[in-house]
C-alpha cells in the first residue's frame, strides 16, 4: 500500500495521537523542514483544544510511529520531548522560522516555473518531503518534485530543467510522477 | 454474537443476590476484548464475572461486590477507584498531562491517563499508521467478550482482531492493504 501523500497544511492543527491508548497529546502546530538538508525534522506543538497555545515540548522526526492523512501516531507521550531537550536541527529551523513558502521554483538554467505554497509529505513511519506544491499562476496550483539533488534557499527552490516537465496537476498526477523517478533512478 | 450498543443501557443484575447494581453505562477494552463493564457504581465489573449479555440484562456473578474492581482483573490493567464513564475526565486527565510536558517534565504514573471506558460507537477511527478512516458505527462482540467485527460510517468491515486500543480520542485499528482512507 502506497503511503499517502499529504500537504504540510493539512497536518497543521491535526491531532497528535498515543497509538496505545487512543488519546490525543497535543496538536501539531508547524512542520519543520530542515531548506540546507532537505529534510523533514520534527513538528513543533500546540496545546491540544481549549488547552490552545504553544507547548514547548517538540516532536522530533524519530521519535514518531507514522504520520497518516488523519493524526501523527506516537507509541507514547515520551515521544514528546521538552524544547529545550528537543534536537538541535529541529529547534535551529523553528528558531530561524526558515520558511520555504513563498520561495521562488526555478530550474538549473533559470526558468522560473512558480512560487512555492507548501510541502507535500509522504505518510507512512518514515514520513519526509518528497515534492512541493506551487503556484504557477493565473489561479494554477500544481505539484513539482523535490530533485535529491536541488538546493533550497531562504528564496529559492531550484530544480532540473528536466522537471518542467514533471510537474503534476493534482496529487494523483503527482503520486505518478513520484513513481516514474523512483523507478528511474539507480 | 451481539451489536454492543444493545449492551448500553441494559441494568446488571448481581447473581449473588438478585440485585439490580446499576446499568450499563460504559466498557473498557484491553486491546480486541472487553475487559470492564461500568455500571455507574464506581466498581466496574470485570468482563471474566459476566455471566450474560447477550438477553435484556446483564448478569454478573462475583463473590465479593466490594472487590469487583480487582476481582478477575487482567493483570495489565490498574484499579479503578471511580466512575471514569465520560469522555470529559479523560480530558481533564489529559490536561494534567499536557501540563507536566509543558513543564518538560517525564510523566510520572500518577499523571498518566487511565484507560478509557465509555461507548465507542460514533468515536473517529484511525489505523494505526494515523489514517482517516472514519467513525465506528457498529460493533459486534461474541459471549466472551471478544470483538469479532466492527465497521465505519462508510460500511466498510474490519476484523476485531485488527483493533488495537479505544480511547477517548479514537478507535485505533491496525492497517492493512486495502483500507480506504476518509
Amino acid at each position: 500500500m502506497r503511503p499517502p501523500l499529504i500537504r504540510g497544511r493539512d497536518l497543521v492543527g491535526g491531532p497528535v495521537v498515543d497509538l496505545n491508548t487512543g488519546e490525543d497529546l497535543a496538536e501539531i502546530r508547524d512542520v519543520v523542514f530542515d531548506p540546507a538538508s532537505g529534510l523533514l525534522t520534527g513538528f513543533t506543538l500546540n496545546k491540544r483544544g481549549s488547552w490552545s497555545g504553544r507547548l514547548r515540548a517538540v516532536l522530533p522526526i524519530d521519535r514518531l510511529s507514522a504520520v497518516g492523512t488523519g493524526a501523527v501516531m506516537i507509541s507514547d507521550a515520551d515521544a514528546l520531548v521538552a524544547g529545550d531537550d528537543g534536537p538541535q536541527d529541529i529547534k535551529a529551523a523553528a528558531e530561524a522560522d526558515a520558511e520555504v513558502v513563498d520561495d521562488l521554483v526555478v530550474t538549473e538554467s533559470g526558468q522560473t516555473l512558480g512560487i512555492v505554497r507548501d510541502v507535500i509529505i509522504t505518510g507512512g513511519a518514515s514520513p519526509r518531503v518528497v515534492a512541493f506544491e506551487m503556484d504557477a499562476g493565473e489561479d494554477r496550483i500544481q505539484f513539482i518534485p523535490k530533485s535529491p539533488h536541488g538546493g533550497v534557499s531562504a528564496s529559492a527552490l531550484i530544480v532540473p530543467d528536466d522537471y518542467e516537465t514533471r510537474v503534476g496537476d493534482d496529487l494523483a498526477g503527482l503520486a505518478d510522477q513520484l513513481d516514474r523517478l523512483s523507478q528511474e533512478q539507480p | 454474537m451481539i451489536d454492543i450498543v444493545r449492551l448500553f443501557g441494559q441494568p446488571a443484575i448481581s447473581l449473588r443476590d438478585a440485585e439490580t447494581t446499576g446499568t450499563v453505562k460504559g466498557v473498557r477494552f484491553q486491546r480486541n476484548r472487553v475487559s470492564f463493564i461500568d455500571i455507574g457504581t464506581g466498581r466496574p465489573i470485570p468482563a471474566g464475572a459476566v455471566r450474560s449479555f447477550e438477553g435484556d440484562a446483564l448478569t454478573y456473578d462475583v463473590e465479593d461486590e466490594r472487590s469487583t474492581a480487582t476481582t478477575g482483573m487482567v493483570a495489565a490493567e490498574a484499579p479503578v477507584d471511580e466512575p471514569i464513564g465520560a469522555r470529559e475526565r479523560g480530558d481533564a486527565e489529559q490536561a494534567d498531562a499536557s501540563r507536566d510536558l509543558i513543564a518538560g517534565e517525564r510523566l510520572t504514573p500518577d499523571s498518566v491517563p487511565k484507560p478509557w471506558s465509555g461507548n465507542p460507537i460514533g468515536s473517529r477511527m484511525l489505523s494505526d499508521m494515523g489514517d482517516d478512516l472514519g467513525t465506528l458505527a457498529e460493533m459486534f462482540i461474541d459471549a466472551d467478550g471478544t470483538v469479532i467485527e466492527m465497521v465505519d460510517d462508510r460500511g466498510h468491515r474490519y476484523a476485531g482482531e485488527r483493533l488495537v486500543t479505544v480511547g477517548s480520542f479514537a478507535v485505533i485499528v491496525a492497517a492493512a492493504n486495502g483500507d480506504e482512507f476518509a
